[in-house]
């Protein structure tokens, strides 16, 4: 509810901060998701989600005259994000990928919380093993939501590299949730 | 369907029955009856899918603070641009060339000129 992202750019071309951080704060937590998935550490996730949106503002003259902004403008957010997170992972420093934060769930008894935190940890693990762009790939479809078109886009690949992608990071995914049901 | 090509689905497609082709629903509904690889396969897809989105949980969100560091950081960022250094340069290279072309109002130099161009000289050879 409230102003279109276009409505926002606008205002943020003329150096309207309220309008800049009404940006950041309908797409920051959707970015955070998404480069939080692929680098698994949080600083440098935040760190990403700061330059994109650094980028955003010093791009937002370019936005003006965009007749479907919205839309361009969230998908540009996802494309600059997910690049930057694997450029993050390609710099030789490297921080280790992290634990997330627990989750306690007050309406589940103590087993069933954990055999969830048991197969919370086995699918990091198994989330930590892919690369960085398969990783992408499970963000951008499972988090973000995006079509296999749209995901492509953001990754600037084809859609059947996409799909590739995503074909072996489900196989992995699977393999490490599988468990023996006898 | 076998085995084989239902986990190859699985991998394509996911776990969410409404993903899956709408011509394959009733050959895999028979073989998750009679497959239990083929129900283990589904349920660690399944499983996966639904802790995906536990697992990108990265905490509290500081949007506001985050915008500030941003409007900071940008306003920096384009406070000098270098395109504004390289056409300062090029203008005050003009500017040098238009001054070093143009001829000085020294009178002397230009009738030592004019006479020696006249064979006006006292040179001795």
């Amino acid at each position: 509810v409230g102003d279109t992202d276009d409505a926002l750019v606008l205002r943020v071309t003329q150096g309207d901060k309220l309008a800049f951080a009404q940006l950041v704060e309908r797409h920051g937590a959707r970015l955070m998701a998404l480069t939080y998935r692929i680098l698994g550490n949080r600083a440098l996730a935040e760190e990403v989600v700061q330059e994109v949106f650094t980028r955003a503002w010093i791009a937002a003259p370019q936005w003006r005259h965009n007749a479907d902004a919205h839309r361009a403008f969230a998908a540009w957010l996802s494309r600059v994000a997910t690049n930057l997170a694997i450029d993050q992972l390609r710099k030789p420093r490297g921080l280790p990928l992290e634990a997330a934060p627990e989750m306690a769930d007050p309406g589940t008894d103590a087993t069933s919380e954990m055999i969830t935190q048991e197969r919370l940890a086995r699918l990091r693990t198994a989330l930590v093993q892919l690369t960085p762009r398969q990783r992408a790939a499970i963000a951008l479809t499972y988090d973000q939501g995006l079509s296999n078109r749209a995901g492509a886009a953001a990754l600037e690949i084809s859609v059947g590299a996409f799909e590739l992608l995503l074909v072996r990071a489900r196989r992995a995914l699977r393999i490490a949730m599988t468990e023996d049901e006898t | 369907v076998t085995d084989e090509e239902f986990i190859a689905l699985l991998d394509e497609r996911g776990g969410e029955r409404t993903c899956w082709p709408v011509a394959l629903l009733p050959a895999t509904e028979t073989l998750l009856e009679n497959s239990a690889r083929a129900r283990a396969a589904l349920q660690a897809m399944q499983r996966a899918e639904a802790l995906l989105s536990v697992a990108a949980d990265h905490g509290i969100f500081d949007a506001q603070g985050l915008a500030a560091r941003v409007s900071c950081r940008a306003q920096q960022r384009t406070g000098i641009r270098p395109l504004s250094l390289i056409a300062a340069g090029a203008l005050a290279l003009a500017v040098g060339i238009l001054f070093g072309m143009t001829p000085t109002n020294d009178s002397a130099l230009i009738g030592s000129v004019q006479a020696a161009l006249n064979g006006e000289t006292s040179d001795a050879w």
